[in-house]
């Protein structure tokens, strides 16, 4: 139970790596399953000049990288195979890449996890403690 | 402090470090994901020594804090780092920050060792807010 205690936060950054590499992946579109008509488009501005592109489709807001969110407009028929690198948008082919955020994440989120675990072995490494001591 | 309470607070804040600089690299357009994962750090840092100064070290103890930690990050993501909505990669971020930060108490340590993790923590912080709210207002 202790040693389980120990590896939270170990735990925690594996969970939290494997989430910037879904999220950067959802924004390209290609892990995900859609099949509607887009509803609206907003765009919000973040972080001084970058713009964040919101599309929902049949009432469900999602997050895309801008080279896909700036291509599409309300009234779009839309439809995608979830792992499809090919978005259909009123029956063209958009091809899908990764973004660069995306790749990024490729190898960001593996040396994540490796600080992460070379850290916890320099923390436990020798240590007397593991347990309370006054 | 002994030599292995120095190792392990340095080991931490260079690893911290180095995930900051990999974050620029992975990510060059989003400046905002360095100051977000070095303020879930150094707020996770500061508090978790602050706590323990006070009460009894315990791996339940840190465990339980980091857990209320990432909880934290949840409404502060949704609420004074909202920029537009709430944002995953924000809280993935700060969150693997804090679970970063809070290994550097993963043993009790002296208290010459936390009061310097407290220092490093608000440098985090700091610096955190900067490159959120610095990079956000340019």
């Amino acid at each position: 139970m202790r040693r389980a205690l120990v590896c939270l936060p170990l735990g925690l950054v594996v969970a939290f790596a494997a989430l910037t590499m879904w999220e950067t992946l959802a924004r390209s579109t290609i892990p995900l399953s859609i099949d509607g008509q887009v509803t609206e488009v907003a765009v919000r501005a973040e972080d001084g000049d970058q713009r964040v592109w919101f599309i929902e489709v049949d009432d469900e807001f999602v997050r895309m990288d801008e080279e896909i969110g700036a291509r599409l407009v309300a009234g779009d028929v839309v439809r995608k195979d979830a792992w499809s690198t090919t978005l259909v948008v009123n029956g063209n082919d958009v091809p899908l890449k990764l973004s660069r955020d995306a790749r990024g994440a490729l190898w960001f989120a593996p040396l994540l996890v490796i600080l992460g675990a070379a850290l916890t072995w320099l923390q436990l490494r020798g240590s007397p403690d593991t347990q309370s001591r006054t | 402090m002994s030599r292995r309470d120095a190792a392990a607070l340095l080991g931490c804040i260079a690893t911290l470090s180095a995930v900051i600089v990999a974050i620029r690299l992975a990510f060059p357009s989003h400046p905002d994901y360095m100051g977000h994962f070095s303020a879930g750090a150094g707020a996770t840092m500061a508090f978790l020594v602050t706590v323990v100064a006070f009460t009894q070290w315990t791996p339940h103890l840190v465990a339980g804090l980091l857990l209320l930690c990432v909880g934290m990050g949840v409404g502060t993501e949704a609420t004074i780092f909202r920029l537009a909505a709430f944002d995953r990669m924000d809280f993935a971020l700060q969150s693997a920050g804090a679970a970063l930060a809070a290994m550097v108490l993963l043993t009790m340590g002296t208290p010459l060792r936390n009061a310097l993790a407290f220092l490093a923590g608000m440098g985090f912080l700091f610096l955190g807010f900067i490159l959120v709210f610095g990079v956000a207002g340019a």
